[in-house]
């Protein structure tokens, strides 16, 4: 009898790799606030919910509102052979505890001359949702720009398991960003109403740092995009196809490290790039990405390297003005017909 | 031996010291750890304490002076003691580290010397707009960069090529609508390679080349374009040419309305000198194109407005024939300010012309067809001619030429008037 | 008073370390006035009996993070002198193989992890490896020093909270010289003594002076065996005095002259030397014996650290992932 092929939402895969981590590596933990507590949240957008029932409070560690100490025990504990997860609640908060994460996580090894690791992972959910500029941003520019952190941007179900389960295996400090809208958790209007389930094994699997994954193939464009702005530009590729115009869409799935190989090869082949994501435009990771393929693939290029981000103002909270500022599909369809113009 | 003593690196961000005071004088004993002497950083008054331990043999450095952090400033030794004038610790010599993995340099890029993919061509971006913009295929041309790759000069060894071939149109008047689709150069013409070759132009082509340059550059031109019904003209060939010797062409014709017409319409018979003046002519002698063996040529027609048709003809006969045996004589090079350029007959319907940088103004004809025209309510056929009137708005303006190409055409139409 | 389980042999030890300390600073001072070291160094000399008393009580898997001003504390922990000079000196025999440097020092291999150069960052770190250890249920201890300076930073507070309400494993200890960089702590805080804010965590906080490495010794002693019992962290503050200024082109201007000649008066190895000898512990020969041994091992650490090879370039792209 065939079996179904199951579906999770990416909260559902992340728990399931969390909890496949802890059961199979004793010095696995979290650690976060409001992460635990009977009856309380199960951690921001429930991806934890359940997981005290089976691990026990004393490896699900709850914390003060306390950013720098929640960060300065990860890396204090990863020193000593454990492997924490740590979460913030809103991306925004990187900023309460930036020593910890860049002048301490990543440099600590390198300090020592080798003589230690810190295999440490922190969670950072992203993304604009009508909450204003202070929980509404996609920082993961500010970190892939930290010499030391390993970072990765989780746009489905199924990467989320193979890479969470990755990513805690890694020695080194592994900075994971997951856009809020994406989630599916229960209760939630679902963001332009994209299914967002997909098919996760139930057996092991590892998704490898540093592997990008080609999500539509096409010989028109090449669109580089993570998170929300990458279902956008399915949108768009979708709609520019009745136009006769083929976009090749690629999710990164890491920043750092990048699997060049796989984007040169795609640019070489259309010789035409949008890169999209929702971290704003100035000196986003895009402008690294557009930077190495113009030093790389110059020649092969038919058409300057477009770029679609988040304009560069504090995110509004005015809901219209919110979807005016961070890429919409339109927004990325005017950019494929730019890279187009010949 | 003496133990060299060095000015310390005390300052903060500055590498200069001055010595504000010396604590020892020579031949004092020290210890170590006594205060040797005092300097200046950029912060403060700093004590700085000996390090070596014996008799201060020598100061280099009286106070006031300013010394750079690392130089030597005294000995401190064993009474008795050479102390040498060799410079303090040596530089280390610091060649700039070059990490490979971090410097990707240009080289690495245009290492990419593998074939493009199928159907691609390797190119630079400048070197694909210029292509572009001359309407070359750059699929066709040859690259001279790593891996075959067209670069920019390729791209201008190419349109060099294509122009001495004489394959690629000189563009005309912004006025008429660019010619679409300019052929490719160098598929392997006749006499001429798949690549094309670069020749040097000969000296009239050169000079022609500078002086339409100059006049297209320069003078401000204002284009006007009427049709002429040539039933009349018709009649009157038709009748002539039983009477002269001589052929009678449309030229001719159109040779005495243009006189006609400039002596009617002087405002256009006037020339804009180089030093900012304008002459009046006092002759009405119109230019004739000439196509010679290199380029066109302009013989001056002195009024044949003033010519019976018959000695027009003579006359024009022989001028022609001097210009394209290129035996010019001085006649045929008087001032005029008009000139009258006839491509109708290789079936031009209608051009604009570039106007000769001596004169004023340019008339281009196109050819004679029949037409349906419509003549007090009723369709008829008629033969009809353009003409394309380019003046030097600085001498004309628009109405003066309107009715100069006006007084040219009732001239034409009824002819005799 | 004298300690219960400090034997004359003890004592002799302490006093040892705080000369290794003591001579490891003085010659490194003179190093530098003669232009061999690079970068600059922040020197801690008066302060030996701090880091001797309190490291005294650790075991070697007692981990702990310094701050920008660590040679005492790492020689107190047992890094060796050689491999400290020679990391002093940018060399690959140092004990961070010439990439930390002098606010980084720190050997992993004898339990102390490269310090932390951001004022205060040892107060959330230090928590993080105290959990570990409870969370493993070893019976590791883990220590946090910093300075006056310090006890305003944010990780202060959350450290201190964080592992105080979990009853972490925790010691910290806090070396209050009575300036930050050139700033008098009373110009920075109403309440001087530092370990009386202790009570805000519902954790002891106990202060103590500072150059008397028994006392010192002693409240260590306390706070490490609490930590152990798993009863929680304790604020230790020891009040002591740098003998030398902020960074070596510090001259201290800001401090009154008659301020040091005060404290020096109070040298901590002078305080116990004297005291040894008072209770008939040690004899001044054997004092001055051991003088002479430190001197020759510092000599011996300087003479190693210059003549082991420096770093190939390549090394600084090496290290950064395991």
């Amino acid at each position: 009898m065939p079996r179904e092929e199951r579906r999770l939402t990416i909260g559902e895969a992340l728990r399931e790799a969390i909890a496949e981590e802890m059961r199979r590596d004793e010095k696995v933990f979290l650690i976060g606030e409001d992460i635990g507590i009977p009856g309380g949240f199960g951690g921001a957008f429930g991806v934890y919910l359940g997981l005290p029932e089976e691990f026990g409070r004393e490896r699900i560690v709850d914390t003060p509102i306390s950013e720098k100490a929640i960060m300065g025990a990860a890396v204090g504990a990863a020193m000593m052979g454990m492997r924490p997860v740590a979460d913030l609640q809103y991306s925004d908060f990187l900023f309460c505890c930036m020593d910890e994460v860049v002048n301490q996580a990543p440099k600590l090894r390198y300090m020592s001359g080798g003589k230690l690791s810190v295999p440490l992972v922190i969670r950072f959910p992203v993304g604009a949702t009508t909450r204003g500029a202070q929980h509404a941003q996609s920082p993961e520019s500010y970190l892939a720009h930290v010499p030391g952190l390993k970072v990765v941007c989780i746009s489905d179900a199924y990467d989320a398991k193979g890479l969470l389960k990755t990513a805690v295996r890694d020695d080194n400090p592994v900075m994971i960003f997951e856009h809020k809208l994406l989630y599916g958790s229960k209760g939630r209007m679902q963001a332009g109403g994209l299914d967002l389930t997909c098919p996760v094994p139930e057996e092991e699997y590892l998704i490898p740092l540093g592997k990008a994954k080609v999500r539509r193939q096409g010989g028109d464009v090449t669109i580089i995009a993570t998170h929300i702005v990458l279902y956008r530009a399915h949108t768009a590729a979708e709609e520019l196809a009745e136009e006769g115009i083929e976009c090749e869409i690629i999710d990164p799935r890491s920043l750092v490290p990048l699997d060049e190989e796989t984007i040169f090869e795609s640019v070489r082949k259309t010789g035409r790039v949008v890169i999209a994501h929702e971290d704003n435009l100035r000196l986003g990771w895009g402008a690294e990405v557009a930077s190495r393929i113009a030093q790389e693939c110059f020649y092969s290029l038919e058409a300057p390297i477009q770029r679609v981000a988040t304009y560069d103002v504090p995110i509004p909270f005015a809901p219209e003005l919110e979807q005016s500022v961070v890429p919409s599909a339109e927004r990325i369809k005017e950019a494929v017909r730019a890279a187009l113009v010949d | 031996m003496a133990e060299e003593i060095t000015m310390p690196p005390m300052g903060q961000t500055t590498k200069n010291l001055k010595i504000l005071a010396w604590h020892k004088s020579e031949g004092d004993r020290v210890e170590q750890g006594d205060i040797l002497l005092e300097v200046e950083t950029d912060k403060a008054a700093v004590e700085v304490e000996s390090y070596a331990a014996g008799t201060l043999l020598k100061v280099l450095h009286p106070e006031g002076d300013v010394v750079e952090v690392g130089s030597l400033i005294a000995y401190v030794g064993e009474p008795g003691e050479e102390v040498g004038a060799e410079a303090a610790g040596g530089d280390r010599g610091s060649a700039a580290p070059v990490h490979e993995e971090f410097s990707r340099a240009a080289a690495a890029a245009d290492a990419q010397a593998g074939p493009a993919p199928a159907g691609k061509v390797l190119a630079s971006p400048v070197a694909r707009k210029l292509a572009r913009d001359h309407g070359l295929d750059i699929g066709s041309l040859q690259g001279t960069g790593p891996g075959g790759r067209v670069k920019k000069q390729d791209v201008l060894d190419a349109v060099e090529t294509a122009r001495a071939a004489g394959a690629v149109q000189a563009r005309e008047a912004e006025a008429v609508p660019r010619a679409a689709g300019v052929p490719a150069a160098g598929a392997g013409l006749e006499g001429v390679p798949a690549q094309g070759r670069i020749e040097e132009p000969s000296k009239i082509r050169r000079a022609v080349a500078e002086r339409l340059q100059h006049s297209f550059r320069n003078i401000p031109h204002i284009y006007l374009t009427a049709r002429f019904d040539m039933s009349a003209a018709s009649r009157t060939l038709r009748a002539s040419r039983e009477s002269f010797g001589v052929r009678l062409t449309y030229t001719h014709l159109i040779l005495q309305a243009a006189g006609r017409a400039l002596r009617r319409e002087p405002a256009v018979n006037r020339l804009w000198l180089e030093d900012g003046r304008i002459k009046l002519l006092g002759s009405s002698s119109v230019g004739l194109a000439v196509a010679g063996e290199e380029s066109l040529i302009v013989a001056a027609i002195p009024e044949p407005d003033r010519m019976s048709l018959g000695a027009l003809a003579e006359y024009t006969a022989g001028a022609v024939k001097r210009a394209r045996t290129g035996r010019l004589i001085g006649e045929d090079l008087r001032q005029c300010a008009l000139t009258v350029s006839n491509l109708g007959m290789y079936g031009v319907e209608q051009f604009a012309a570039i106007i000769d940088p001596q004169q004023t103004a340019i008339l281009a004809v196109g050819r004679i067809a029949e037409e349906p025209v419509v003549r007090d309510g009723g369709l008829f056929s008629r033969p009809m001619m353009s003409v394309t009137l380019s003046a030097d708005h600085r001498v004309v303006d628009g109405v003066e030429a309107a009715r100069f190409l006006a007084a040219l055409g009732r001239s034409l139409e009824g002819i005799g008037e | 008073m004298a300690a219960s389980d400090l034997n004359s042999a003890r004592l002799k030890d302490m006093y040892r370390r705080m000369l290794v300390g003591r001579e490891f600073e003085e010659q490194v001072y003179f190093l530098f006035l003669k232009g061999t070291l690079p970068g600059t160094v922040h020197q801690s000399l008066g302060q030996e009996a701090v880091a001797v008393g309190v490291c005294s009580n650790l075991n070697r898997d007692d981990y702990i993070v310094a701050h920008h001003r660590p040679h005492n504390i790492a020689l107190a922990k047992g890094v060796d002198p050689r491999s400290a000079m020679a990391e002093l000196f940018a060399k690959k025999a140092g004990c961070c193989r010439g990439k930390g440097g002098s606010m980084h020092l720190g050997d992993f291999d004898v339990g102390m992890v490269p310090s932390l150069a951001i004022v205060g960052a040892s107060l959330t770190v230090a928590p993080g490896m105290a959990l570990a250890y409870q969370l493993t249920g070893t019976k590791q201890v883990s220590a946090a020093f910093f300075g006056d300076g310090a006890s305003n930073e944010g990780a202060f507070h959350e450290g201190i909270n964080f592992a105080a309400v979990r009853k972490l494993p925790v010691i910290f200890v806090c070396e209050n010289n009575l300036y930050g960089a050139s700033t008098p702590y009373d110009q920075v805080s109403l309440v001087t003594d530092i370990a009386k804010r202790a009570c805000a965590y519902g954790i002891p906080g106990e202060t103590v002076d500072g150059m008397d490495v028994i006392a010192v010794y002693e409240a260590a002693r306390k706070a490490v065996a609490r930590a152990r019992q798993g009863k929680g962290p304790t604020l230790l503050e020891c009040k002591t005095y740098r003998f030398c200024g902020h960074s070596r082109s510090d001259p201290a201007h800001y401090r009154p002259k008659e301020e040091l000649a005060e404290w020096k008066k109070r040298d901590p190895i002078k305080l116990l030397g004297d005291r040894m000898v008072a209770e008939k512990r040690a004899t001044t020969k054997e004092l001055s014996a051991l003088e002479v041994e430190v001197k020759e091992q510092i000599q011996a650490a300087i003479e190693f650290a210059q003549n082991e090879p420096p770093l190939e370039l390549s090394e600084a792209l090496t290290d950064v992932f395991a």
